[in-house]
């Protein structure tokens, strides 16, 4: 029996991520020594447990704060309290739903279900997760940087590599932000898909 | 929804704030390996954690795993492994995260329960 391309395109989009996974985990297993993991586990005290959850906690009040700073810029009103909570349940439905896009999904349904601007609500996310990218970018580039002058020249290509992708996104950025470059970019890829 | 992704481009406080706060969570994100580091007596090389910690995550975010299971402990092992880590140790720190991060289901059901419940009430 043969596939047809789009049921094989199908087959390999729906079981290509659980492969991935698969293949690192088998990978760690092969790699790392379980038995010396398993005994750091002993070594780590309940206090040190306690502290990372209370940080993780922050983490999500802060990701929460910055959207909700963002929503606030396009006169989507929200108090801290009700994006926190959306922020958090979000993050449920994000590990129930097999889809890395399933929380930013849920927000922007979630608010505009009770009358906010969808597109406005969609835009925050979509900025959102472009800045965050870059602020990952531009803080590795700062840090390597500086790691790379203390002597970590091991970590030269690693910086190399980062500040270009720092680079390539900047620009990308700065396009997609401009309308001009935007609809010029636009009419290049319409041509393309015509051909 | 391009002409308010625009819009909101061309605010260049609320750009400049947002990304600031972007650093911020970057940096709370990071201090999390830090207890459990600590407690594994590991030095810590603060300096380089704060480097290349943050390329784990963005990795995640590339690849098409739901909450990146398994792709995330390994990349945050080579990123430890980095940071002069030895990798089951890293590994030691990066289940004990995925196990924290697991438990906060339980804080986040609640919030939705709770946000299922306003809205509800609010229709």
């Amino acid at each position: 029996m043969t596939l047809s391309p789009s049921t094989r395109a199908a087959l390999l989009k729906r079981w290509a991520p659980w492969i991935l996974m698969a293949l690192v985990v088998a990978l760690m297993v092969h790699f790392l020594d379980l038995h010396t993991t398993l005994a750091a586990f002993n070594d780590i005290e309940p206090v040190a447990v306690a502290l990372t959850a209370a940080l993780f906690l922050l983490d999500r009040f802060s990701m929460a704060y910055k959207w909700n700073f963002l929503l606030r810029a396009r006169n989507c009103r929200l108090s801290h309290w009700a994006a926190f909570r959306i922020y958090l349940a979000s993050g449920f439905v994000g590990y129930v739903i097999p889809a890395s896009v399933g929380s930013d999904v849920f927000r922007a349904a979630r608010l505009s279900m009770t009358g906010r601007s969808g597109s406005s609500v969609s835009a925050t996310i979509v900025l959102e997760r472009v800045l965050g990218l870059l602020a990952i970018l531009a803080l590795s580039t700062v840090g390597l940087v500086l790691v790379v002058l203390q002597g970590r020249h091991d970590l030269l290509p690693l910086l190399g590599a980062v500040g270009g992708a720092l680079c390539i996104g900047t620009v990308l950025t700065a396009v997609s932000m401009s309308t001009r470059l935007y609809q010029m970019l636009r009419r290049m890829t319409a041509r393309f898909g015509d051909n | 929804m391009h002409n308010e992704y625009v819009s909101l481009g061309k605010g260049g406080r609320t750009l400049g704030v947002f990304f600031s706060l972007s650093i911020v969570n970057q940096l709370i994100q990071t201090l999390m390996f830090v207890p459990v580091l600590v407690s594994l007596d590991v030095p810590v090389e603060l300096l380089t954690l704060i480097a290349v910690l943050p390329l784990s995550k963005a990795f995640v975010q590339l690849m098409p795993i739901p909450a990146g299971l398994g792709v995330a402990e390994g990349s945050q092992v080579v990123a430890l492994s980095l940071a002069h880590v030895a990798p089951a140790q890293g590994l030691a720190v990066a289940l004990v995260l995925r196990a924290i991060d697991l438990s906060m289901l339980l804080p986040a059901g609640i919030a939705y329960a709770a946000d299922a419940w306003h809205m509800r009430r609010t229709a």
